[in-house]
């Protein structure tokens, strides 16, 4: 594998991205039908996968981990109106849920990073709460449209890693660091 | 049991779960997913 600088890897990478994003806002509405449009999702998990570098032998985890953060993400949103309905429950519905989410990210971290952490793919943290913050973003709506935005989201990253690291080398690691 | 394997195993519980919290499509969708990657996965 050739090596280059990064700052030969920066600018190629740069080049490569524009038309790949290009191409994931044009095909997205194409797949995806107006009831579960919500293009701007891709742009979270995106960040998210760059900045472990975009590594195709870790995208399957980011992908499962994916799907188990939407079950966190709906545990976190309607376990505060299931406590709001306990009798004798008298605490402000925004510190209820506030509370809520207290009490539910404990077994949440606890299951992905220690007990799933080694024996499963379920173990990207980063990627389930990039999962909730888009769930919370659209009130729990639309999760189809969310799963093909966060899917496409990496998918840029991966192709656009892929492609610079073809078309110019990988960075040299002095560079790189 | 491979990581693969135990992924696709909990990936069916997760769904399931998603039938009742988000929508039942989605939630046979991701319990579907995992039992295809517990079906397939290597060993």
């Amino acid at each position: 594998m050739k090596e280059c600088t990064m700052k030969t890897w920066m600018t190629a990478l740069s080049l490569i991205f524009c038309p790949i994003t290009f191409l994931y806002l044009v095909i997205y509405p194409l797949i995806v039908p107006e009831s579960q449009n919500v293009v701007w999702a891709g742009f979270v998990s995106m960040p998210i996968y760059f900045i472990v570098g975009a590594k195709k032998e870790d995208f399957h985890r980011f992908f499962y981990s994916m799907f188990a953060g939407f079950f966190w993400a709906h545990m976190f949103l309607r376990g505060g109106g299931w406590v709001l309905n306990l009798l004798g429950w008298n605490v402000s519905s925004s510190m209820t849920s506030n509370l809520w989410i207290l009490v539910v990210c404990a077994p949440f971290l606890l299951a992905h990073l220690v007990w799933f952490a080694n024996s499963t793919w379920l173990n990207v943290c980063p990627m389930m709460f990039g999962t909730v913050a888009t769930s919370f973003a659209t009130g729990g709506q639309r999760p189809f449209g969310l799963a093909i935005a966060l899917t496409l989201g990496m998918l840029v990253a991966l192709v656009s890693v892929q492609l610079t690291n073809a078309a110019v080398g990988k960075p040299t690691l002095g560079q790189a660091t | 049991m491979s990581v693969g394997k135990k992924t696709g195993l909990w990936l069916i519980p997760f769904g399931v779960a998603e039938m009742f919290l988000i929508n039942l499509y989605f939630g046979i969708f991701v319990a579907a997913l995992g039992l295809v990657v517990f079906i397939f996965a290597k060993k």
